[in-house]
């Protein structure tokens, strides 16, 4: 009998779950496991969250580099989480934006931008960064490819979301803990969409 | 209570400004600006030929949702003129199919978005119809890129070249060309050229990858057929001149490419357009300075912003200009050319502020410029070889030369026209030899000199 509710009630049914039982983030349901990332509380390993439009080209051009952040810095056990930030998206179109990039992360569909104020997000792609305290340690861009919207480098010059990692990392503090990210503006959620 | 006092103040002031009296067309108009009032009609317009399901550009902008949800990043890239992609200053030489948008639109969409980007009431005008398939109708000869090529998710950005076999068992002149790409997402813009000597098809041969690298095909005498770049539609040739496409040569593909996020497979194809008559008049083709660039000395110091090079030539018979199109790498930053008229008038021809070498363009005249024989045409490019420039794609910068890869330089403006008396062709070809010859020793002269530089540096 479960195995027909399909996909999206079962969703709808583990956030009505998730309210229930008083889960303050209830629409941060990773969108395969159901399982509720607490971000910005102390006591979690560092954690990545990552901004995500899934038709911004910037958005999406830092993708593979988003990719090798997470899988190395794995080993040194910091989180990745990719936050899909267009309330209007479903679990499917985010399965499929993943696939189609490769992206293995945990992925959450932030309708209630919850996130996005958490870390104070304007733009895609921007990053967060939550260290064990569950203090906002860096926000800003991935690295400098972007100078301005249609200026991209030949390469990056400079890594700061990766300086800041290895900051975090070493206990120390992050140099520029905020920077300002080039891409795609997150819009403002419609007033029905707000929490 | 005071909470609700200064929300409706703020809706009021909200309303207020969406109400702002804008110029529109000449017109003064008042009234809020919403979607489906005036919003609607601009972006059809002006953005949905790129911005549709299938095209060039990201994202559809069709409806009120599309729009709306990007009216924030819609602002700020109109107001910084990135979009829509168009670079020749305003008021300085008119060209057909100008994407520039006029500032009333501009402050029309800025109004809309500080009003909180409103749906308003009735419907939204009907999208706009667009035609499927090509352009310019049934071609005479498609012809496409023999494999498909991939480009990797990641990296720089890559320059190749991609000879296809043109079928025709005669040569044929061609009054109309139009490109299509399949991977729409990462083909920036890609240039067209004729081989008549196999070079393009020896280079590819050279290793397994379809295609061969480099920035300008790198083939001596090809003929081109001008291109396509992002946002840019069918090229149509002056009637009395179409160009001539060799039997049995090889159709180059000089193609960009921007990597994705993902591999992308990419076939190209163009669609062309015979003339039954052949050329009655021969394009006129001249570069200032000659060859890219490449006998203009072209020397630039790290850390130089204003390095500047610059040519001239006079003409000899009136000619009629019918396209300008400037060439340089990614340090190039400002483009100028004009003629300077026997009488001491001056006509403007181009001018690019700001080069962006991501946005290769052809810019057609809207009407062909005369100009009377004693003319001078002249041009002045620039280079901003700083570490400051975040095009640079030497970081930090290094001393710069003239060559074909992505790290050299070129530049050059290159001018399409037509003698206005065809008996006047030779003396017109004849010194633009002349140039042509003298730059092709200073070309040489360069190039010992460089390589001593070169020799005396690594030492």
């Amino acid at each position: 009998m479960k195995q027909g509710i399909p996909m999206l009630k079962r969703l709808r049914l583990l956030v009505l779950l998730g309210c229930a039982l008083g889960m303050l983030q209830a629409d941060l349901l990773d969108i395969d496991s159901g399982w509720v990332p607490a971000v910005g509380k102390p006591g979690g390993p560092p954690t990545v969250v990552y901004f995500v439009t899934h038709d911004c080209p910037i958005s999406n051009r830092l993708l593979p580099e988003v990719r090798r952040i997470c899988d190395e810095y794995a080993v040194q056990k910091v989180r990745c989480l990719l936050a899909y930030v267009d309330p209007t998206l479903t679990a499917e179109a985010i399965r499929e934006h993943q696939e189609t990039y490769g992206t293995a992360q945990p992925a959450v569909l932030d309708s209630g931008h919850r996130l996005v104020k958490l870390a104070g997000a304007t733009v895609t792609p921007e990053v967060a960064l939550f260290d064990r305290t569950g203090d906002l340690a860096y926000r800003g861009r991935i690295n400098n490819l972007y100078a301005k919207l249609g200026t991209p480098r030949r390469r990056p010059t400079e890594h700061d979301l990766r300086e800041a990692l290895d900051a975090v990392l070493a206990g120390r503090q992050v140099s520029m803990p905020r920077t300002q990210a080039v891409g795609c503006f997150i819009p403002e959620l419609r007033r029905d969409r707000e929490d | 209570m005071r909470r609700l006092g200064s929300m409706t103040a703020l809706a009021g002031l909200l309303a207020l400004s969406s109400a702002v009296l804008l110029r529109a067309g000449g017109a003064t108009i008042g009234g809020p600006v919403t979607f489906n009032g005036q919003i609607a009609k601009v972006v059809h317009q002006r953005c949905a030929s790129c911005h549709r399901p299938g095209q060039a550009a990201p994202f559809s902008l069709l409806t009120y949702e599309d729009v709306s949800k990007r009216a924030a990043l819609i602002r700020a890239v109109t107001e910084s003129r990135y979009m829509p992609p168009w670079h020749a200053e305003p008021g300085y030489g008119k060209f057909k199919d100008e994407r520039r948008l006029p500032d009333h639109e501009v402050e029309l969409l800025a109004a809309w978005v500080a009003a909180g980007a409103p749906e308003g009431s009735g419907a939204a005008p009907p999208l706009p119809s667009f035609p499927e398939g090509w352009n310019l109708g049934e071609p005479d000869l498609e012809i496409a890129m023999e494999e498909p090529y991939t480009v990797p998710a990641d990296g720089p950005d890559v320059y190749r070249n991609f000879p296809a076999r043109v079928p025709t068992q005669e040569d044929r002149w061609v009054r109309a060309i139009e490109f299509k790409p399949l991977a729409r997402t990462v083909v920036h813009h890609s240039l067209f050229a004729a081989d008549t000597t196999g070079k393009a098809r020896e280079y590819d041969a050279e290793d397994d990858i379809p295609g061969y690298a480099g920035m300008s095909g790198g083939i001596k005498g090809k003929i081109s057929l001008r291109g396509w770049a992002v946002g840019g539609g069918p090229r149509i040739f002056p009637e009395e001149a179409p160009i001539r496409l060799p039997a049995g040569s090889d159709f180059i593909f000089e193609s960009h490419f921007h990597p994705s996020g993902k591999p992308e497979t990419e076939v190209s194809t163009v669609a062309l357009y015979f003339s039954d008559e052949p050329a009655t008049k021969e394009q006129i083709t001249f570069q200032l300075p000659p060859a890219f660039g490449s006998g203009a000395g072209l020397d630039i110091a790290p850390g130089d912003s204003d390095y500047t090079i610059s040519e001239s030539l006079t003409l000899p018979a009136a000619i009629e200009l019918h396209s300008v199109t400037p060439h340089a790498h990614y340090i190039g930053k400002e483009f100028k050319s004009w003629a300077e008229l026997p009488d001491g008038g001056e006509v403007p021809l181009i001018w690019i502020k700001d080069w962006d070498f991501a946005w290769q363009d052809m810019y057609v005249f809207e009407e062909r410029v005369v100009l009377p024989a004693g003319t001078t045409v002249r041009t002045r490019i620039t280079y901003d070889n700083s570490a400051e420039n975040p095009r640079n794609p030497s970081h930090p910068p290094k001393r710069v030369y003239w060559g074909t890869g992505s790290e050299d330089e070129m530049g050059s403006v290159v001018f399409h026209g037509l003698a206005l008396d065809e008996a006047e062709l030779p003396v017109i070809r004849d010194e633009i030899s002349k140039l042509n010859k003298r730059h092709r020793e200073q070309a040489k002269a360069y190039r010992e000199r460089i390589k001593e530089q070169k020799k005396l540096a690594s030492r």
